[in-house]
């Protein structure tokens, strides 16, 4: 699970460099995602542009990545396809995420 | 063009995730070869990745002989897709009910698992399960 990070102000950008995550990968995203996010001090924004495939298990292990955060930290996504969005609107996480369609959007907020 | 018969897209597949993955990809090939790319493909991919990761985790867990095999058939603007596995039965003999979790609740109790049958019943429609010599069946109509 390909993921890689970089520090924009006080956001950690998090890029998911793999076009999916589903149940084969989600525990390794999760674990990747704790590694990513071990030292931050601020927000973090997932970047999901590269992704253009999301099933049910890839979801929860987004929603597990934001609660090991802890409650100090916030996860925003950004940059979510078609098919990922639609995954997202309807279990309805799309009410419990802020999600941006760009990176910029995401600084800016 | 005219009435020649479609010929339906079928994969065989072993029990794991990492098949599944497989599948889902295979497929993609196929209906972007047939020029079928656009039929609603989204929304198919997302309900048969549901359909088999259950397989998966509950009629072939634990299980190494396990196989699915699948048949879409595109035809009149409609995807027909059976699934069938030499798996265990489904809970009483019935499809889960797929009912949506609460999202609206406190960080802490979000859910992280469960939406996958919701997300079926949301996109597929025309869902019959059937138990037959052992295998399990599974059919769903989508647009397409």
């Amino acid at each position: 699970m390909d993921l890689s990070s970089r520090v924009v102000g006080d956001l950690l950008i998090v890029s998911v460099n793999e076009p999916r995550i589903d149940a084969s990968v989600a525990i390794q995203f999760k674990d990747r995602m704790r590694e990513e996010t071990d030292a931050i001090t601020g927000h973090v924004a997932l970047d999901l542009s590269q992704v253009d495939f999301i099933d049910s298990s890839g979801l929860g292990a987004i929603v597990a990545a934001m609660k090991q955060l802890g409650s100090e930290h916030r996860l925003d996504l950004c940059c979510l396809n078609e098919n990922v969005d639609k995954v997202f609107r309807l279990t309805r996480m799309d009410t419990v995420f802020r999600i941006f369609a760009s990176v910029d959007d995401a600084l800016a907020a | 063009m005219g009435t020649h018969a479609k010929t339906p897209i079928q994969f065989e597949l072993q029990g794991t995730p990492h098949a599944v993955r497989a599948a889902l990809l295979q497929l993609r090939e196929e209906t972007y070869a047939n020029g079928e790319a656009l039929a609603n493909m989204g929304s198919l991919e997302i309900v048969l990745g549901e359909v088999l990761n259950n397989v998966v985790e509950h009629a072939l867990a634990g299980r190494v002989d396990g196989l699915i095999v699948v048949r879409c058939l595109h035809e009149s603007s409609e995807w027909r897709v059976i699934v069938r596995d030499n798996g265990i039965h489904m809970p009483n003999g019935k499809l889960p009910p797929g009912v949506a979790p609460d999202v609206d609740t406190t960080r802490e109790n979000l859910p992280e698992g469960g939406f996958g049958w919701s997300l079926v019943r949301m996109l597929a429609r025309d869902l019959h399960y059937e138990r037959s010599a052992d295998w399990n069946v599974l059919s769903f109509t989508m647009d397409g």
